[in-house]
């Protein structure tokens, strides 16, 4: 090419600066290119660069955000002893109904014992009246235990779930782990439900305390399922549908 | 600059300089046609956005935790189902299970500390939308969008990842048509689920098939709410 310049159009060949540099200009696009190629299929462990910030980043605080206003970092604040927000009037005790509120969000009830002068606990016997236990409710609490309970209990109650065979894997016994209990026995078969509304709500022994991840009513329905799973583990044969 | 040019106080441009004229228009044109190219390709979401994995202050496994050992994503996540924001665990959660396995990690050393002190771990937020946008997090599982849609299969993450670019555009491709990822409501967050084909169906008909029924019985809205501007800015 350079020659048929030379020969047939009588120009000079061109100097050999201006060939190198045009290469090299046209080599120029490879770069971002290979920047963008590498971005593309590899991690960074520093966030995007925002060149325009376009409102992207709006002085206010969405959740769980840190706050440098308060003392303690964070931007959602706890709410104010004895207050409640609006939209949770769900959960004001009803004044004129102060057993049943109780019931539905403790489980328990204190009174006083005229024979030792102290405050016994004593556990509701069955199910609050705001709850209904159906097919949906009882559907609602196997959901609800196989999310929150089964990783220890297992699936089927027995103390058997996955966390606790890595607890065994990696002999976490000698660091303070317990077998978590089989929730179908005959002692927690015995308990009223109450009982078991609080130890799901304030934990037990070893068990942490669900009160914060599992909603009132949802506890109930794991309340109701517990005790279906208990009557599957000692159901009389009338009960298997004439299965012998 | 050869010598057989007689001396003159006028500048003559050398022959050479007939080559400039040609290499500028081409060089103008391809310019005009790669630089954007360039440009679109460097800055979009898909190259900026994924691949995102900060260190966070304890390194915790989801492909452990929830690949290995099937914790459900609402186990920590309690919020989901419920507000616009899935919640980032309290450190308490943490402790249901670490107050006796690996309690004497030091791997776990930020998530003791903030069990002693009060003072939350510091996690850093790895799928960060602007702040003009509205995500709602409820009204997606609730409707039968899985967490694997927009955050990946984060149950085979060690460290989680951007996986999707979250731009407006990538945004609308499903608003305009959902039915590429809706699935039964307790498919949600079971991120390896995959449709059963029915006979003589492809994978792909059957996802649309089961999308499109459940885009009838949860009553998804029409494209036009669902690409309005006020759907997701306010």
């Amino acid at each position: 090419m350079l020659k048929w310049i030379v020969e047939e159009l009588k120009l000079p060949a061109p100097p050999f600066w201006l060939i190198g540099g045009l290469l090299i200009l046209m080599c120029l696009p490879l770069v971002p290119l290979a920047l963008t190629a590498r971005a593309r299929v590899s991690s960074s462990q520093k966030p995007r660069p925002h060149i325009f910030l376009d409102m992207d980043k709006q002085t206010k605080f969405k959740a769980q955000a840190d706050s440098p206003v308060f003392a303690d970092g964070r931007a959602m604040r706890p709410p104010v002893a004895g207050t409640l927000a609006w939209g949770e009037k769900a959960d004001l005790p009803n004044p004129d109904l102060l057993a049943e509120e109780d019931h539905y969000f403790r489980g328990y009830r204190l009174e006083k014992n005229a024979a030792t002068g102290g405050v016994d606990t004593v556990y509701y016997q069955g199910f609050p009246g705001r709850v209904s236990v159906d097919q949906a409710f009882l559907s609602r609490g196997q959901r609800q235990f196989n999310i929150y309970c089964s990783p220890c209990h297992g699936l089927g109650g027995l103390g058997d779930g996955p966390i606790h065979q890595r607890a065994l894997k990696i002999n976490a016994g000698s660091t303070g782990w317990v077998q978590p209990s089989d929730v179908t026995d005959a002692e927690r078969a015995s308990r009223p439900e109450g009982h078991m509304f609080n130890t799901i709500t304030n934990g037990i022994r070893n068990m942490a305390s669900y009160g914060a991840q599992i909603s009132v009513e949802d506890r109930w329905a794991i309340v109701a399922y517990l005790r279906a799973l208990q009557m599957s583990q000692d159901a009389p044969a009338s009960l298997a549908g004439g299965i012998e | 600059m050869s010598n057989d040019q007689t001396p003159s106080d006028k500048f003559v441009f050398p022959r050479w300089a007939n080559y400039l004229l040609p290499v500028i228009v081409v060089m103008a044109a391809g310019g005009g046609a790669v630089t954007p190219a360039i440009v679109g390709l460097a800055f979009s979401a898909n190259t900026l956005n994924v691949g995102y994995a900060p260190v966070q202050p304890v390194p915790y496994s989801h492909a452990l935790h929830v690949g290995e050992l099937g914790l459900d994503c609402r186990y920590c996540h309690t919020t989901v189902e419920d507000a616009s924001f899935a919640a980032i665990p309290p450190t308490q959660t943490c402790m249901n299970c670490h107050s006796g396995i690996r309690s004497d990690s030091s791997r776990l050393e930020a998530v003791f500390k903030s069990n002693e002190t009060g003072e939350p771990v510091q996690w850093v937020k790895v799928h960060d939308l602007p702040d003009y946008v509205y995500f709602n997090h409820s009204a997606h599982v609730n409707k039968g969008v899985s967490c694997v849609s927009c955050h990946g299969r984060v149950d085979k993450m060690a460290v989680v990842q951007q996986v999707k670019p979250l731009s407006m555009g990538w945004c609308l491709d499903c608003h305009r048509a959902p039915e590429k990822h809706l699935r039964p409501l307790d498919k949600v967050t079971d991120l390896a689920w995959e449709p059963t084909p029915e006979a003589g169906e492809t994978l792909e008909n059957a996802r649309l098939r089961i999308g499109r029924e459940q885009k009838k019985k949860l009553l998804i809205n029409d494209e036009a709410y669902m690409t309005s501007c006020s759907t997701c800015h306010r």
